[in-house]
This record gives structure tokens, C-alpha cells and sequence, in this order.
């Protein structure tokens, strides 16, 4: 794709008038090109102001006060566990954070037995938890490939790709879509992400986990696919970007 | 860039910390725009309202979404809200299509949001700028691009909708941004709203 063609193709990608698979293949571009990044968004930034034709309204007050209500449930307190949003201690809280650690010390001390006898049961109790977990998990996994009624497709690797390959299972009456996948280059810093496209625009699916290997594996809920095809990506993202490199891509239909 | 921009980055940065003020203060600053936005698409209220709910708890939730680097964040918000928003009607097969021409030509009511006079003077400079470009492009591609940006319809069922050949819409899809693009960008630089 070269910078001409691109040049074409920002002005419809910024009103929506691309289709998934060019949408899919601009962005995919621009992820590696500054320049084509640079026009895509001064495209974007037009079309937004296409918004400014709507009639303005007052927004209900009851709007309000539910999208608060949500931010208050979800908590408003805890920091997001976001690369660089830890907070960096002051002098003050290092000077308290030392001293508060001694009292603490001495406190415990003679409670030491009696806590630790807790926090050994307590970490059985918790790897229970964990082993009950997987095994709902493994055996939701085996219901899903099991049915008859499933859709399955082999990824098609794009070049990008390297030795990552996999297949991606989509049972409707369940709901559920899995994604398993191997030989992902296992890079620092560099995530991986499952998206798909329907009829509702390209939707972040969740994150792939590789182990040592390059394996990973991710079942999401898609009881909301009412249509017959959707696309799925896995996908890099690399530090620094918002912009994710496709790497496995595969077309879901229902029977 | 102007305060206000600068102040929304802030803003967003304060989200990441979970600052729940910082995220009302946005969502008081720009829901009217946001609403208004899904309005404009949905032509449902409970459905636009829905819509700018999704638009903000995902603003709540994932605030990296929007990176400072590729523009001001008022464009973010109005586009993530008009894509939600698009998406909604192609999901729900809804093709209901308003007529370009209902908002043409009709007075806009005051600003909704008149707490501050300064700001809504802003808005309607921005607001006659941006007709004032679309008025110096061929019918055609206004229609066309209006109802690519508007319409939830796709090319394709523009074409039908029109009985034009697909390239033909697309191209002046694409004239008509180009053109837009050009037009705004030596219109002198007003504060978008906020």
C-alpha cells in the first residue's frame, strides 16, 4: 500500500465508509507509517467536527446520574494498574512508610506464630480456588469444541505472523468464542490482544497470555453475535502505541 | 492548543488515577455534545442515551484508549460516540435515514449548555464554519458525505439508497472530505467546544 493510495483511503476510513477488511488494512499501515498516521488523523479530526451539524441538547439529568453511579460501583479509588501510573513515593511518605514498618514489626512479633498458621491455610484454601477455577474452565473448553454445533476456522497468518498459527472455535447456542493459538513470539513488553468485527465495528476481545512456549488460549463471550459472519484478529501491541499489528486473521460463518 | 484541550488531557490523566471528580468534570463539559452526537444518529433518546453511557464508562475504564498525541481529546469523545452509535443502528438493522435537509436552514436553539456565554459563542463560530464549508461543496458530495457520517448506512446501501454506482459514491464520499479538510483548515482556529 503505498502513501498515494493511502491518501485515499483516511478520508473514508474517518466517516466509517471503509469496509472492515480495508479498515483492517489502513490501520494496520499507518501503525508503521508517521506520516500516514499524521494525515489519518487530521482526517478524523475533520469528521469530527462533521458532529458539530447535530442539534445540541441538554443531556438528561438521569444520564447522569447513572454513568456516575457505575463509576462509584466500580471504584473510584484504586489507581488503574497502568504502565507508569504508579505513584513515585515523596521523601514523606518514604520517612513514614520506615518508621510505620518498625511499629508494625514490633506488634507482630509475638503474633507471628499465629498469624503465619493463617496465611498457610489461607494459601491452601486459595490454591483450591484456583485448581475448582481451571477445571470449569477446561471442561467449559471441552463442551465447547465438543458440540456439533460449532463453527470452527484456521487462522490465515498475515506477514507479520512469524510462527504464530492457531484456530478459533465459535459455538452460537453456547455463546462462546475460543481462540487458541501457538508459536507467539514471546517479546518483552509486547502484548497480545483477540478483536473481532461484526456488525458492531471491531471489538477488543481480551488479552492473549502466551506461556514459555508461545501458547495461549482465550474463550470470550459472544452471546451478542446475532449475524452470520465475523472476523477475528490476534493481535501485537507494541509499547509506546495504541495501534495493533494483526498477526493471525481468520472469518467465522455460521452453518 | 487552547486551555480548555489542555485542561481535558489533564483531566484524562487524573481518570487514569481514578479521580472520580476529574471524570465528572469532563463528562459535565462535554455529555450535552456526546448526547446530541447520538441523538443525531440514533433519532431514539433512549437509545442515544445509552449510547453516551457506553461512550463514558469506557472513558471510566479504559482512558489510554485516548492518546494526546494524535489529537484533542473533544475529537476522540464525539468520534468514539458517533461510531458506538453507528454501530448501534447497523446492529439492530435499523436503515431509518433522516433527511439531510430536517437541520439545514432551521435556527439552532441556544446552546444547551449557557453556563458559560464564552463557550457558546465558540460552539456557533465552530458550528458556521463547518456549514460554510459544506455549503461550497457540490450537493452531491454533501449528501454523500452527510449520510456516511450520519446515516449508520453503509457505502453500499448508500449507493442503493441513491441508485449510484458504489465507486461514485465513494468518490465523492472522499471528494467531499478532502474538500472539508482544506475548507476548515484555513478557517482561522476557534477553541472547539466544550
Amino acid at each position: 500500500m503505498n502513501s498515494e493510495h493511502v491518501e485515499d483511503l483516511v478520508d473514508l476510513e474517518a466517516v466509517g465508509a471503509l469496509s472492515p477488511e480495508e479498515s483492517a488494512f489502513l490501520r494496520a499501515h499507518v501503525a508503521d507509517c508517521a506520516r500516514c498516521r499524521a494525515s489519518l488523523d487530521e482526517a478524523e479530526a475533520t469528521a469530527a467536527r462533521l458532529a458539530l451539524l447535530s442539534p445540541m441538547h441538554r443531556a438528561p439529568s438521569e444520564l447522569r446520574g447513572r454513568v456516575m453511579a457505575e463509576v462509584q460501583r466500580s471504584g473510584a479509588s484504586a489507581p488503574l494498574a497502568l504502565p507508569g501510573a504508579a505513584r513515585t513515593p515523596t521523601p514523606l511518605m518514604r520517612f513514614n512508610r520506615k518508621w510505620g514498618a518498625m511499629a508494625a514489626m514490633l506488634f507482630l512479633l509475638p503474633l507471628g506464630g499465629l498469624l503465619g498458621w493463617n496465611f498457610l491455610l489461607q494459601t491452601e484454601v486459595n490454591d483450591l480456588k484456583q485448581e475448582s477455577r481451571q477445571i470449569q474452565e477446561t471442561q467449559r473448553d471441552v463442551v465447547l469444541l465438543a458440540l456439533p454445533t460449532t463453527v470452527r476456522a484456521r487462522f490465515t497468518p498475515t506477514q507479520d505472523a512469524g510462527t504464530a498459527q492457531g484456530t478459533v472455535s465459535w459455538n452460537p447456542d453456547v455463546g462462546q468464542c475460543q481462540v487458541v493459538v501457538r508459536g507467539l513470539p514471546v517479546e518483552e513488553g509486547v502484548s497480545y490482544r483477540v478483536f473481532y468485527q461484526g456488525m458492531r465495528g471491531v471489538v477488543d476481545a481480551g488479552e492473549l497470555r502466551p506461556d514459555e512456549s508461545g501458547g495461549a488460549a482465550l474463550t470470550f463471550d459472544v452471546k451478542k453475535w446475532q449475524g452470520a459472519e465475523y472476523q477475528v484478529w490476534v493481535a501485537a501491541l507494541r509499547p509506546g502505541t495504541e495501534q495493533a499489528t494483526a498477526l493471525l486473521q481468520a472469518e467465522l460463518r455460521r452453518q | 492548543m487552547s486551555d480548555t484541550d489542555s485542561d481535558d488531557e489533564y483531566l484524562v490523566q487524573r481518570i487514569v488515577e481514578r479521580d472520580a471528580d476529574a471524570f465528572a468534570r469532563l463528562y459535565d463539559r462535554h455529555a450535552d455534545l456526546v448526547y446530541s452526537v447520538a441523538l443525531r444518529v440514533l433519532a431514539d433518546p433512549s437509545l442515544a442515551q445509552d449510547t453516551a453511557q457506553d461512550v463514558f464508562l469506557r472513558l471510566w475504564r479504559t482512558p489510554a484508549a485516548y492518546d494526546p498525541a494524535r489529537g484533542r481529546f473533544v475529537s476522540w469523545l464525539v468520534s468514539v460516540a458517533r461510531n458506538r452509535a453507528v454501530d448501534e443502528v447497523r446492529m439492530r438493522g435499523r436503515r431509518r435515514v433522516r433527511e439531510i435537509g430536517e437541520d439545514v436552514g432551521v435556527e439552532d436553539p441556544p446552546d444547551a449548555r449557557a453556563e458559560d456565554p464564552q463557550l457558546a459563542v465558540q460552539v456557533q463560530a465552530d458550528r458556521i464554519a463547518v456549514r460554510r464549508a459544506l455549503a461550497q461543496l457540490p450537493e452531491d458530495q454533501r449528501l454523500a458525505l452527510e449520510l456516511a457520517y450520519f446515516s449508520g448506512l453503509t457505502q453500499q446501501e448508500i449507493a442503493e439508497r441513491l441508485q449510484q454506482p458504489l465507486g461514485t459514491i465513494k468518490t465523492r464520499t472522499r471528494l467531499a472530505m478532502r474538500k472539508l479538510r482544506v475548507a476548515l483548515s484555513a478557517e482561522v482556529e476557534t477553541p472547539y467546544p466544550v
